[in-house]
Protein backbone atom coordinates (compact mmCIF):
# COMPACT_ATOMS: atom_id res chain seq x y z
CA UNK A 1 0.00 0.00 0.00
CA UNK A 2 1.44 3.23 -0.95
CA UNK A 3 1.79 5.73 1.87
CA UNK A 4 1.55 9.37 1.51
CA UNK A 5 3.60 11.75 3.44
CA UNK A 6 2.84 15.61 4.72
CA UNK A 7 4.04 18.59 1.79
CA UNK A 8 6.25 20.67 2.52
CA UNK A 9 7.26 23.86 1.16
CA UNK A 10 11.08 24.22 -1.06
CA UNK A 11 12.89 27.25 -0.12
CA UNK A 12 16.01 27.85 -0.95
CA UNK A 13 17.31 24.20 -1.23
CA UNK A 14 15.19 23.02 2.30
CA UNK A 15 11.61 21.55 2.73
CA UNK A 16 9.94 23.57 5.41
CA UNK A 17 6.73 23.82 6.91
CA UNK A 18 4.91 27.82 6.84
CA UNK A 19 6.32 30.40 9.11
CA UNK A 20 3.60 30.08 11.29
CA UNK A 21 3.02 26.05 10.96
CA UNK A 22 -0.88 26.44 9.34
CA UNK A 23 -2.08 22.99 6.95
CA UNK A 24 -4.16 22.28 4.46
CA UNK A 25 -5.63 19.19 4.62
CA UNK A 26 -5.34 16.73 1.74
CA UNK A 27 -8.32 14.20 0.45
CA UNK A 28 -8.09 11.23 -1.54
CA UNK A 29 -11.19 11.29 -3.72
CA UNK A 30 -11.68 7.61 -4.29
CA UNK A 31 -12.05 7.45 -0.34
CA UNK A 32 -12.86 10.78 1.21
CA UNK A 33 -10.30 10.10 3.65
CA UNK A 34 -7.67 12.86 4.76
CA UNK A 35 -4.27 11.52 3.78
CA UNK A 36 -1.88 14.24 4.63
CA UNK A 37 -1.62 17.73 5.04
CA UNK A 38 0.38 20.46 2.70
CA UNK A 39 1.82 23.26 4.30
CA UNK A 40 0.46 26.74 3.98
CA UNK A 41 3.14 29.77 2.93
CA UNK A 42 2.56 32.88 4.77
CA UNK A 43 3.92 36.29 3.75
CA UNK A 44 7.45 35.58 5.21
CA UNK A 45 7.77 32.68 3.41
CA UNK A 46 7.12 34.33 0.34
CA UNK A 47 9.91 36.97 1.29
CA UNK A 48 12.22 34.50 1.94
CA UNK A 49 11.56 32.46 -1.58
CA UNK A 50 12.04 35.80 -3.08
CA UNK A 51 15.50 36.28 -1.73
CA UNK A 52 16.34 32.93 -2.20
CA UNK A 53 15.36 32.96 -5.53
CA UNK A 54 17.23 35.90 -6.49
CA UNK A 55 20.18 34.21 -4.79
CA UNK A 56 19.91 31.22 -6.67
CA UNK A 57 19.30 32.90 -9.90
CA UNK A 58 22.79 34.95 -9.43
CA UNK A 59 24.73 31.59 -9.30
CA UNK A 60 22.35 29.51 -11.65
CA UNK A 61 22.97 32.36 -14.56
CA UNK A 62 26.51 32.02 -14.24
CA UNK A 63 26.28 27.98 -15.10
CA UNK A 64 26.85 27.95 -18.45
CA UNK A 65 23.94 26.19 -20.68
CA UNK A 66 26.23 22.92 -21.32
CA UNK A 67 26.52 22.09 -17.64
CA UNK A 68 22.50 23.37 -16.43
CA UNK A 69 22.00 20.97 -19.23
CA UNK A 70 23.69 17.84 -17.58
CA UNK A 71 22.28 18.69 -14.50
CA UNK A 72 18.74 18.80 -15.86
CA UNK A 73 19.12 15.57 -18.13
CA UNK A 74 20.39 13.53 -14.74
CA UNK A 75 17.22 15.26 -12.62
CA UNK A 76 14.82 13.77 -15.72
CA UNK A 77 16.88 10.34 -15.43
CA UNK A 78 16.00 10.26 -11.29
CA UNK A 79 12.16 10.96 -12.60
CA UNK A 80 12.34 8.36 -14.45
CA UNK A 81 13.66 5.87 -12.08
CA UNK A 82 10.80 7.25 -9.53
CA UNK A 83 7.77 6.78 -11.59
CA UNK A 84 6.88 4.34 -9.80
CA UNK A 85 6.86 6.22 -6.66
CA UNK A 86 5.56 8.96 -7.85
CA UNK A 87 2.80 7.56 -9.98
CA UNK A 88 0.70 6.34 -6.95
CA UNK A 89 1.47 9.59 -4.95
CA UNK A 90 -0.62 11.09 -7.65
CA UNK A 91 -3.21 8.82 -7.71
CA UNK A 92 -4.00 9.42 -3.82
CA UNK A 93 -4.14 12.80 -4.21
CA UNK A 94 -6.00 12.74 -7.63
CA UNK A 95 -7.74 9.73 -8.25
CA UNK A 96 -6.39 8.86 -11.54
CA UNK A 97 -5.66 5.71 -12.63
CA UNK A 98 -1.38 4.87 -11.66
CA UNK A 99 -1.09 4.03 -15.30
CA UNK A 100 -2.08 7.97 -16.50
CA UNK A 101 0.31 9.29 -13.83
CA UNK A 102 3.22 6.93 -14.43
CA UNK A 103 3.00 8.08 -18.00
CA UNK A 104 2.71 12.21 -17.26
CA UNK A 105 5.76 11.49 -14.97
CA UNK A 106 7.41 9.60 -17.94
CA UNK A 107 6.54 12.80 -19.99
CA UNK A 108 7.41 15.52 -17.70
CA UNK A 109 11.03 13.86 -17.85
CA UNK A 110 11.06 13.62 -21.33
CA UNK A 111 10.04 17.70 -21.43
CA UNK A 112 13.13 18.83 -18.64
CA UNK A 113 15.09 17.10 -20.89
CA UNK A 114 14.00 18.30 -24.18
CA UNK A 115 13.97 21.64 -22.89
CA UNK A 116 17.49 21.41 -21.22
CA UNK A 117 19.13 20.03 -24.60
CA UNK A 118 16.93 23.41 -26.14
CA UNK A 119 18.83 25.53 -24.05
CA UNK A 120 22.04 24.91 -25.28
CA UNK A 121 20.59 25.94 -28.85
CA UNK A 122 19.51 29.49 -28.17
CA UNK A 123 22.00 31.11 -30.36
CA UNK A 124 21.46 34.47 -31.36
CA UNK A 125 22.48 36.34 -34.76
CA UNK A 126 25.15 39.14 -36.28
CA UNK A 127 22.94 41.07 -38.12
CA UNK A 128 24.87 42.73 -41.64
CA UNK A 129 25.21 46.39 -40.91
CA UNK A 130 24.38 49.69 -43.24
CA UNK A 131 27.42 51.41 -41.89
CA UNK A 132 31.04 50.52 -42.10
CA UNK A 133 33.00 49.15 -38.95
CA UNK A 134 29.73 48.78 -37.80
CA UNK A 135 29.20 45.55 -35.50
CA UNK A 136 25.79 44.70 -34.91
CA UNK A 137 24.87 41.82 -32.37
CA UNK A 138 21.81 40.13 -31.11
CA UNK A 139 22.03 37.75 -28.43
CA UNK A 140 19.24 35.81 -27.40
CA UNK A 141 19.22 34.35 -23.68
CA UNK A 142 21.44 31.86 -22.11
CA UNK A 143 22.88 33.74 -19.53
CA UNK A 144 20.30 36.49 -19.23
CA UNK A 145 16.92 34.31 -18.26
CA UNK A 146 14.34 35.95 -16.37
CA UNK A 147 12.93 34.95 -12.75
CA UNK A 148 9.46 33.12 -13.70
CA UNK A 149 7.09 32.26 -11.18
CA UNK A 150 4.69 29.13 -12.27
CA UNK A 151 1.19 29.26 -10.94
CA UNK A 152 -0.78 26.05 -11.20
CA UNK A 153 -4.66 26.09 -10.32
CA UNK A 154 -4.73 22.76 -8.86
CA UNK A 155 -6.15 23.13 -5.68
CA UNK A 156 -6.38 19.27 -4.51
CA UNK A 157 -3.08 17.71 -5.39
CA UNK A 158 0.32 19.02 -3.89
CA UNK A 159 2.17 15.70 -3.55
CA UNK A 160 2.47 14.74 -7.14
CA UNK A 161 4.52 18.28 -7.45
CA UNK A 162 6.50 17.43 -4.38
CA UNK A 163 7.50 14.36 -5.90
CA UNK A 164 8.68 16.17 -8.84
CA UNK A 165 10.49 18.54 -6.70
CA UNK A 166 11.52 16.08 -4.62
CA UNK A 167 13.75 14.47 -7.42
CA UNK A 168 15.39 17.82 -7.12
CA UNK A 169 14.22 19.10 -10.46
CA UNK A 170 12.73 21.24 -12.57
CA UNK A 171 9.41 19.92 -13.99
CA UNK A 172 7.81 22.69 -12.51
CA UNK A 173 9.74 24.51 -14.35
CA UNK A 174 9.93 22.68 -17.41
CA UNK A 175 8.78 25.60 -19.67
CA UNK A 176 12.02 27.56 -18.93
CA UNK A 177 14.88 26.11 -21.13
CA UNK A 178 17.67 28.13 -20.08
CA UNK A 179 17.47 28.71 -16.22
CA UNK A 180 14.65 30.60 -14.92
CA UNK A 181 13.12 30.11 -11.52
CA UNK A 182 10.17 29.02 -10.43
CA UNK A 183 7.76 28.72 -7.52
CA UNK A 184 5.11 26.46 -7.69
CA UNK A 185 2.09 28.38 -6.15
CA UNK A 186 -1.16 25.89 -4.66
CA UNK A 187 -4.44 27.19 -3.90
CA UNK A 188 -6.62 25.90 -1.22
CA UNK B 1 21.75 22.47 -8.40
CA UNK B 2 22.14 25.39 -6.68
CA UNK B 3 20.01 26.22 -3.29
CA UNK B 4 17.42 28.57 -4.04
CA UNK B 5 17.08 28.14 -8.21
CA UNK B 6 13.46 25.97 -7.30
CA UNK B 7 10.67 27.55 -5.02
CA UNK B 8 7.64 25.75 -3.89
CA UNK B 9 4.95 27.60 -1.83
CA UNK B 10 1.55 26.23 -1.35
CA UNK B 11 -1.29 28.72 -0.15
CA UNK B 12 -4.58 30.77 -0.99
CA UNK B 13 -3.20 31.87 -4.93
CA UNK B 14 -5.21 34.76 -4.60
CA UNK B 15 -2.81 35.58 -1.49
CA UNK B 16 0.33 34.25 -3.57
CA UNK B 17 -0.01 35.70 -6.94
CA UNK B 18 -1.38 39.51 -5.60
CA UNK B 19 2.05 39.34 -3.59
CA UNK B 20 4.51 37.59 -6.20
CA UNK B 21 3.29 38.93 -9.49
CA UNK B 22 3.64 42.78 -8.58
CA UNK B 23 7.43 42.04 -6.99
CA UNK B 24 10.28 43.07 -8.54
CA UNK B 25 12.48 39.95 -8.40
CA UNK B 26 9.52 38.00 -10.54
CA UNK B 27 10.49 38.22 -14.26
CA UNK B 28 8.27 35.86 -15.80
CA UNK B 29 4.69 34.15 -14.87
CA UNK B 30 3.06 31.77 -16.37
CA UNK B 31 -0.29 29.56 -15.59
CA UNK B 32 -2.07 26.79 -15.87
CA UNK B 33 -5.77 26.84 -14.96
CA UNK B 34 -8.60 28.39 -15.55
CA UNK B 35 -9.95 31.47 -17.96
CA UNK B 36 -11.23 33.89 -15.24
CA UNK B 37 -8.28 33.34 -13.22
CA UNK B 38 -5.93 33.48 -16.09
CA UNK B 39 -7.23 36.85 -17.24
CA UNK B 40 -6.90 38.12 -13.49
CA UNK B 41 -3.48 37.25 -13.18
CA UNK B 42 -2.79 38.59 -17.25
CA UNK B 43 -4.19 42.14 -15.93
CA UNK B 44 -1.96 41.85 -13.08
CA UNK B 45 1.44 41.27 -14.70
CA UNK B 46 0.82 43.44 -17.25
CA UNK B 47 -0.07 46.29 -14.68
CA UNK B 48 3.70 45.61 -13.77
CA UNK B 49 4.58 44.83 -17.22
CA UNK B 50 5.59 41.10 -16.22
CA UNK B 51 5.55 38.64 -19.63
CA UNK B 52 3.07 36.25 -19.18
CA UNK B 53 2.02 32.78 -20.62
CA UNK B 54 -1.27 31.76 -20.02
CA UNK B 55 -2.20 27.64 -20.67
CA UNK B 56 -6.08 28.18 -19.82
CA UNK B 57 -9.32 26.56 -20.33
CA UNK B 58 -10.64 25.10 -23.81
CA UNK B 59 -14.12 23.35 -25.25
CA UNK B 60 -12.59 21.26 -28.09
CA UNK B 61 -14.98 20.25 -30.74
CA UNK B 62 -14.50 17.05 -32.45
CA UNK B 63 -15.41 16.40 -35.82
CA UNK B 64 -16.22 12.88 -37.27
CA UNK B 65 -16.87 13.35 -40.76
CA UNK B 66 -19.06 10.73 -42.74
CA UNK B 67 -15.68 9.36 -44.52
CA UNK B 68 -14.26 8.85 -41.19
CA UNK B 69 -13.56 5.29 -39.63
CA UNK B 70 -15.81 4.98 -36.85
CA UNK B 71 -14.09 2.42 -34.69
CA UNK B 72 -10.70 4.58 -35.19
CA UNK B 73 -12.67 7.59 -34.13
CA UNK B 74 -14.69 6.08 -31.28
CA UNK B 75 -10.97 4.31 -29.39
CA UNK B 76 -9.42 7.52 -30.03
CA UNK B 77 -11.96 9.92 -29.07
CA UNK B 78 -13.24 8.16 -26.42
CA UNK B 79 -9.82 7.68 -24.39
CA UNK B 80 -9.44 10.50 -24.40
CA UNK B 81 -12.85 12.07 -23.50
CA UNK B 82 -12.43 10.16 -20.30
CA UNK B 83 -8.75 10.24 -19.20
CA UNK B 84 -8.18 11.75 -15.83
CA UNK B 85 -12.25 11.75 -15.50
CA UNK B 86 -12.45 14.34 -18.50
CA UNK B 87 -10.40 16.89 -16.17
CA UNK B 88 -8.00 18.14 -18.97
CA UNK B 89 -7.61 21.15 -20.71
CA UNK B 90 -7.59 19.55 -23.81
CA UNK B 91 -9.99 16.73 -23.68
CA UNK B 92 -12.81 16.70 -26.90
CA UNK B 93 -16.18 18.38 -25.68
CA UNK B 94 -18.45 19.24 -28.42
CA UNK B 95 -19.06 15.94 -30.20
CA UNK B 96 -20.02 17.20 -33.84
CA UNK B 97 -21.06 13.68 -35.92
CA UNK B 98 -21.90 13.86 -39.41
CA UNK B 99 -25.88 12.72 -39.37
CA UNK B 100 -24.89 9.93 -41.99
CA UNK B 101 -22.35 8.19 -39.41
CA UNK B 102 -24.48 9.87 -36.18
CA UNK B 103 -26.80 6.97 -35.22
CA UNK B 104 -23.58 4.08 -35.62
CA UNK B 105 -21.48 6.53 -33.68
CA UNK B 106 -23.51 7.21 -30.86
CA UNK B 107 -24.51 3.49 -30.51
CA UNK B 108 -20.32 2.78 -30.51
CA UNK B 109 -19.12 5.67 -28.29
CA UNK B 110 -22.21 4.84 -25.71
CA UNK B 111 -20.92 1.10 -25.44
CA UNK B 112 -17.52 2.45 -24.86
CA UNK B 113 -18.48 4.47 -22.07
CA UNK B 114 -20.67 2.07 -20.35
CA UNK B 115 -18.01 -0.77 -20.62
CA UNK B 116 -15.55 1.71 -18.87
CA UNK B 117 -14.08 0.53 -15.74
CA UNK B 118 -14.59 2.95 -12.93
CA UNK B 119 -12.75 3.02 -9.56
CA UNK B 120 -10.11 3.56 -7.63
CA UNK B 121 -7.04 4.70 -8.93
CA UNK B 122 -4.99 2.31 -7.49
CA UNK B 123 -6.40 -0.81 -8.72
CA UNK B 124 -5.08 -2.05 -11.25
CA UNK B 125 -7.89 -2.81 -14.08
CA UNK B 126 -9.07 0.74 -13.21
CA UNK B 127 -9.79 2.95 -16.61
CA UNK B 128 -11.59 6.54 -14.44
CA UNK B 129 -10.74 7.57 -11.23
CA UNK B 130 -13.19 9.70 -9.49
CA UNK B 131 -13.57 13.67 -9.95
CA UNK B 132 -10.72 15.26 -7.96
CA UNK B 133 -13.04 17.15 -5.27
CA UNK B 134 -16.60 17.04 -3.60
CA UNK B 135 -17.54 20.47 -5.60
CA UNK B 136 -16.77 18.63 -8.75
CA UNK B 137 -19.16 16.64 -8.41
CA UNK B 138 -21.60 19.01 -7.58
CA UNK B 139 -20.20 21.12 -10.84
CA UNK B 140 -20.91 17.69 -13.05
CA UNK B 141 -24.05 17.49 -11.61
CA UNK B 142 -24.89 21.00 -12.51
CA UNK B 143 -24.44 20.65 -16.18
CA UNK B 144 -26.44 17.18 -16.71
CA UNK B 145 -29.35 18.52 -14.77
CA UNK B 146 -29.56 21.66 -16.81
CA UNK B 147 -29.05 19.57 -19.87
CA UNK B 148 -31.90 17.49 -19.37
CA UNK B 149 -34.13 20.32 -18.06
CA UNK B 150 -33.42 21.54 -21.70
CA UNK B 151 -34.52 18.67 -23.38
CA UNK B 152 -31.31 16.36 -23.71
CA UNK B 153 -31.31 12.46 -23.47
CA UNK B 154 -29.16 10.58 -21.22
CA UNK B 155 -27.79 7.71 -23.77
CA UNK B 156 -25.37 6.07 -20.38
CA UNK B 157 -24.26 7.48 -17.32
CA UNK B 158 -26.16 10.86 -15.80
CA UNK B 159 -24.64 10.61 -12.16
CA UNK B 160 -22.87 10.00 -9.15
CA UNK B 161 -21.50 6.18 -9.24
CA UNK B 162 -21.60 4.64 -5.63
CA UNK B 163 -22.11 7.33 -2.44
CA UNK B 164 -18.09 6.95 -1.50
CA UNK B 165 -16.24 8.56 -3.30
CA UNK B 166 -16.37 11.26 -6.39
CA UNK B 167 -16.67 9.13 -8.74
CA UNK B 168 -19.31 10.33 -12.00
CA UNK B 169 -20.35 7.24 -14.25
CA UNK B 170 -19.27 8.26 -17.61
CA UNK B 171 -21.69 10.27 -19.85
CA UNK B 172 -23.14 10.72 -23.39
CA UNK B 173 -25.51 12.99 -23.99
CA UNK B 174 -27.86 13.52 -27.38
CA UNK B 175 -30.25 16.34 -28.18
CA UNK B 176 -28.42 18.66 -26.42
CA UNK B 177 -29.66 22.10 -27.16
CA UNK B 178 -27.12 24.92 -28.27
CA UNK B 179 -28.73 27.29 -25.20
CA UNK B 180 -27.27 24.15 -22.64
CA UNK B 181 -24.39 24.86 -19.71
CA UNK B 182 -22.50 22.41 -20.96
CA UNK B 183 -22.26 23.23 -24.91
CA UNK B 184 -21.11 26.91 -23.92
CA UNK B 185 -19.12 26.11 -20.53
CA UNK B 186 -16.50 24.29 -20.05
CA UNK B 187 -17.32 21.01 -18.46
CA UNK B 188 -14.47 19.85 -16.98
CA UNK B 189 -15.26 16.01 -16.33
CA UNK B 190 -16.48 12.70 -18.00
CA UNK B 191 -19.54 14.38 -20.00
CA UNK B 192 -19.66 13.52 -24.24
CA UNK B 193 -22.68 15.55 -25.67
CA UNK B 194 -22.87 14.30 -29.08
CA UNK B 195 -24.77 16.36 -31.96
CA UNK B 196 -25.60 15.95 -35.55
CA UNK B 197 -24.13 17.61 -38.87
CA UNK B 198 -25.45 18.32 -42.32
CA UNK B 199 -22.29 20.25 -44.03
CA UNK B 200 -18.95 21.47 -43.94
CA UNK B 201 -19.21 25.58 -43.46
CA UNK B 202 -22.47 24.55 -40.56
CA UNK B 203 -19.90 22.24 -38.58
CA UNK B 204 -17.45 24.93 -38.62
CA UNK B 205 -19.76 27.46 -37.79
CA UNK B 206 -20.39 25.51 -34.77
CA UNK B 207 -16.92 24.26 -33.85
CA UNK B 208 -15.27 27.88 -33.94
CA UNK B 209 -18.69 29.37 -32.24
CA UNK B 210 -16.69 29.63 -28.64
CA UNK B 211 -14.72 32.25 -27.38
CA UNK B 212 -11.92 29.51 -26.64
CA UNK B 213 -9.65 28.08 -28.95
CA UNK B 214 -7.45 25.66 -27.25
CA UNK B 215 -7.59 21.63 -29.10
CA UNK B 216 -9.51 20.99 -31.94
CA UNK B 217 -9.80 17.33 -33.79
CA UNK B 218 -11.51 15.89 -37.02
CA UNK B 219 -11.39 12.55 -38.20
CA UNK B 220 -11.90 11.70 -42.19
CA UNK B 221 -10.29 9.95 -44.41
CA UNK B 222 -10.45 12.56 -47.34
CA UNK B 223 -7.23 14.60 -47.34
CA UNK B 224 -9.21 17.42 -48.92
CA UNK B 225 -11.41 17.79 -46.14
CA UNK B 226 -8.12 17.01 -43.87
CA UNK B 227 -6.68 20.66 -45.04
CA UNK B 228 -10.17 22.35 -44.86
CA UNK B 229 -10.57 21.47 -41.32
CA UNK B 230 -6.99 21.96 -40.44
CA UNK B 231 -7.30 25.57 -42.14
CA UNK B 232 -11.02 26.29 -40.56
CA UNK B 233 -10.42 25.48 -37.06
CA UNK B 234 -9.61 29.06 -34.68
CA UNK B 235 -7.50 26.88 -32.17
CA UNK B 236 -4.09 26.94 -31.49
CA UNK B 237 -3.56 22.55 -31.90
CA UNK B 238 -5.51 20.74 -33.97
CA UNK B 239 -4.98 17.12 -34.21
CA UNK B 240 -6.43 15.01 -36.50
CA UNK B 241 -7.05 11.40 -36.90
CA UNK B 242 -5.47 10.50 -33.85
CA UNK B 243 -4.76 12.36 -30.86
CA UNK B 244 -1.26 13.70 -31.25
CA UNK B 245 -0.67 16.60 -28.57
CA UNK B 246 0.98 17.54 -25.59
CA UNK B 247 4.58 16.21 -26.61
CA UNK B 248 7.74 18.08 -25.60
CA UNK B 249 8.97 19.54 -29.40
CA UNK B 250 5.63 20.86 -30.70
CA UNK B 251 3.47 24.09 -29.42
CA UNK B 252 1.24 23.46 -26.84
CA UNK B 253 -1.14 26.36 -26.37
CA UNK B 254 -4.31 28.33 -27.52
CA UNK B 255 -6.01 31.21 -28.82
CA UNK B 256 -8.94 33.68 -28.01
CA UNK B 257 -10.08 32.90 -24.34
CA UNK B 258 -7.30 29.61 -23.99
CA UNK B 259 -4.88 32.17 -23.84
CA UNK B 260 -1.51 33.05 -25.19
CA UNK B 261 2.17 31.86 -24.98
CA UNK B 262 3.32 28.07 -25.33
CA UNK B 263 3.93 25.48 -23.15
CA UNK B 264 6.00 23.30 -25.39
CA UNK B 265 8.91 23.16 -28.45
CA UNK B 266 11.23 26.14 -28.91
CA UNK B 267 8.08 28.77 -28.11
CA UNK B 268 8.32 27.97 -25.10
CA UNK B 269 11.54 28.48 -24.23
CA UNK B 270 11.53 31.75 -26.04
CA UNK B 271 9.08 33.07 -23.46
CA UNK B 272 12.24 32.97 -21.19
CA UNK B 273 14.59 34.69 -22.88
CA UNK B 274 15.42 38.65 -23.20
CA UNK B 275 16.47 39.68 -26.91
CA UNK B 276 19.07 42.13 -26.97
CA UNK B 277 20.47 44.38 -29.64
CA UNK B 278 24.39 45.33 -29.19
CA UNK B 279 25.52 47.89 -32.16
CA UNK B 280 29.09 48.43 -31.65
CA UNK B 281 31.35 50.94 -33.63
CA UNK B 282 34.86 49.24 -34.12
CA UNK B 283 37.40 51.34 -32.63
Amino acid sequence: MTSYSDVSLMIDGAWTKGANGRTIPVINPATEEVIGQVAHAEKADLDRALEAAEKGFQQWRKVSPFDRYKIMRKAAELMRQRADEIAPIMTLEQGKPVIEAKGETLLAADIIEWMAEEGRRTYGRIVPARFENVYQLVTEGAGRPGRGLHAVELPDQPGGAQGFGGAGHRLLDHRQGSGGHARLVRRS
Amino acid sequence: MPAGVIQLVYGVPSEISEYLIPHPIIKKVTFTGSTPVGKQLAALAGAHMKRVTMELGGHSPAIVFEDADVDQAVNILGANKFRNAGQVCVAPTRFLVHEKVYPEFVEKFTAYAKNLKVGNGLDADTRMGPLVAERRLHAIDGFVSDAIAKGAKIQTGGQRKGNKGYFYEPTVLTDVPLDAKIMNDEPFGPLAPISPFKDFDGVMKEANRLPWGLAAYAYTTNSKTMTKVGAAFESGMVSINHHGLALPEVPFGGMKDSGYGSEGGIEALEAYLNTKFISQLGM
